[in-house]
């Protein structure tokens, strides 16, 4: 069965390649590393008015440039998992909608190899590829921060397991709903409004206050404990990043289980597809 | 049971029906069917006749609504009846992406082969099919029947006791259909590799097999051997007539009837009473017999005889 898996992560790996989808993820990758830093440069210290000119007006702590390296990163790593996140979906899904037509699974059921093996080694080959994207951003910006600043911050590499565990659970859920509604679009609109609205229900006190309905508020606290919990994450991520200190690791398990039960029922629906 | 162990495939009362929301199609009704092992089997019928779904129920991509469908005695689409079987689709389907030797390798993988026996497979198939050379270079820069070679071979990779083939000739040029088809033959006659041929190429399955099944309207309307089929009593008639509508004129009373040139029509028929009522319809419409005989079957007529549809079939 390994050597199956194997084989088709490998096949997977090399169509990646082949579409060019391994490089456009990479590119992409450089891309939001070099927006990042654009980003943090322009608004901590660029200029008297800069947020860095303001904190550090109330919090000394912001004149040490260990700190406020540490900081920047911490907040560049959370806004990178969801352009990570975004990157997946869209570079991905056309990649994955190809794994999966019938005619490719229709060849591939002749072999004698379990089904959930083979939606598996695909969703395995794909956490590749987008590692591969991650990596590169992850890594550039910690190089970057560590070449110009002389701060190596080691805790910043957290965030590329982190941030491949809030893609791992994006993406079981989009090869979850790919596999019930056999359509990329449909998919990737679904997908995204089920992530938004775990964001949304992860804030069930501003629900109340918006909508001004206590059940709409209650429903949301019920909501974001079973929705992908990836602002929690990022939160978790810059906790540690810039502090080193270890939040409540609910999310995170809720994040495994929840790809664990993505994964599950996608192995149940494509068990009884037929090609 | 005893009987199902010297099929190569057994179906018995195969049904399958497609469930839409709103729409309940028949792609296979009670088809009860037997391929002899080692033989090589034509499945012959129109589109829309059935022939890919029964394909599909032998791999295991599609499930059957009713009946049993075995393949060498094993249930088909389980494991076992899997690691028997090679799977040839349209060359159209080859993933482009591979090489040569990557699409073997890869598919040597799928069937738990280790490393040095997949490297030892992989350049005996190449061989065997011609394709050495060509090994490591991606597939999309093949023409068709290479890439129709390299799938055969990558079917082969398991050694398996039967091959089932979608097409394996359709959209190839004369040289690559015949090299194609020398190559199936000898691995028919020579390794007594079953063959299960999906088609609607006549002459295909005519040069290859020596036994076949037509399917019409997932029904199984027709099967033997090509000799016996061939040897059943039939006339054939020829007509002159400068009428654009005869063959309409036929079709329309269920006679199969063939255009040949400008003005001559063949027509098969079955029956004697066909061939009377066929005679006082030619000369209704003014039309000359040129010549009257009695016939063995071509494989044609044969197919345009059974595979028409049913209401015209009724007339």
């Amino acid at each position: 069965m390994m050597l199956q898996l194997a084989a088709i992560v490998g096949d997977t790996l090399r169509e990646a390649w082949d579409k060019k989808v391994l490089l456009g993820i990479v590119l992409s990758g450089t891309l939001a590393a070099a927006l990042l830093q654009w980003y943090a440069e322009t608004v901590t210290q660029r200029g008297p008015h800069t947020a860095l000119a303001a904190l550090a007006q109330s919090d000394p702590r912001y004149l040490d440039t260990a700190f406020v390296v540490r900081d920047v990163l911490a907040a560049l790593a959370a806004f990178g998992m969801w352009i990570q996140i975004a990157a997946a979906v869209s570079l991905l899904m056309g990649l994955l909608a190809s794994l999966l037509s019938a005619e490719r699974n229709a060849l591939l059921a002749a072999a004698p190899v379990a089904r959930p093996v083979l939606l598996v080694g695909r969703y395995a080959g794909l956490l590749l590829v987008s590692l591969a994207g991650i990596a590169v951003m992850y890594g550039e910006l910690w190089v970057a921060a560590g070449w110009r600043f002389g701060v190596w911050h080691w805790p910043f590499l957290a965030g590329i397991g982190l941030t491949l565990l809030a893609v791992s659970g994006t993406m079981a859920l989009l090869l979850l709903l790919q596999s019930v509604v056999d359509s990329g679009a449909v998919a990737i609109v679904l997908t995204t409004a089920v992530c938004l609205l775990g964001v949304g229900a992860q804030q069930p006190d501003r629900v109340r206050d918006v909508t001004g309905s206590a059940w709409l508020g209650d429903a949301a606290a019920v909501l974001g404990k079973v929705l992908p919990q990836f602002s929690e994450i990022g939160k978790w991520m810059g906790a540690y990043i810039k502090a080193g200190v270890l939040l409540d690791a609910t999310p995170l398990w809720m994040t495994g289980a929840g790809i664990l039960v993505s994964l599950g029922l996608s192995g149940v629906v494509f068990a009884r597809k037929e090609f | 049971m005893s009987q199902m162990r010297h099929d190569a495939v057994f179906a018995g009362s195969l049904t399958k029906t497609w469930r839409s929301w709103w729409r309940k199609t028949e792609a296979l009704r009670e088809l009860t069917l037997r391929i002899p092992v080692g033989s090589a089997f034509g499945l012959l019928g129109p589109n829309g006749a059935g022939k890919t779904t029964f394909v599909k129920i032998l791999i295991g991509a599609v499930r059957a609504t009713a009946g049993t469908a075995t393949v060498f005695g094993h249930e088909a689409g389980s494991l076992a009846a899997r690691a028997m079987v090679g799977y040839v689709p349209e060359s159209s389907l080859a993933p482009l992406h591979l090489t040569g030797t990557q699409l073997i390798d890869f598919q040597s993988s799928l069937y738990g082969m280790g490393r040095g026996e997949r490297r030892r497979r992989t350049a005996a198939l190449l061989e065997q099919v011609g394709m050495r050379q060509w090994a490591d270079v991606p597939m999309r820069q093949y023409s068709r029947g290479m890439r129709q070679r390299v799938c055969i071979a990558a079917a082969l990779a398991h050694e398996p006791r039967m091959l089932i083939l979608d097409e394996p000739t359709d959209g190839l040029d004369p040289a690559s259909r015949r090299e194609i088809l020398e190559l199936l033959r000898r691995l028919n006659r020579q390794q007594g590799v079953t063959l299960l041929v999906n088609s609607h190429l006549l002459h295909e399955v005519e040069e290859l097999c020596s036994e076949v099944a037509m399917l019409r309207q997932g029904r199984l309307v027709r099967t033997g051997s090509l000799a016996q089929l061939r040897t059943q009593a039939g006339y054939t008639v020829v007509l002159r007539s400068e009428r654009a509508d005869l063959e309409a004129l036929f079709a329309e009373r269920g006679i199969a009837a063939l255009r040949e040139a400008a003005g001559t029509l063949r027509l098969h028929v079955v029956t004697r009473e066909e061939l009377d009522w066929t005679l006082d319809l030619a000369r209704a419409a003014a039309a000359q017999v040129e010549a009257l005989s009695r016939s063995t079957h071509s494989l044609e007529t044969i197919y345009l005889t059974e595979t028409r549809p049913e209401e015209e079939a009724r007339r």
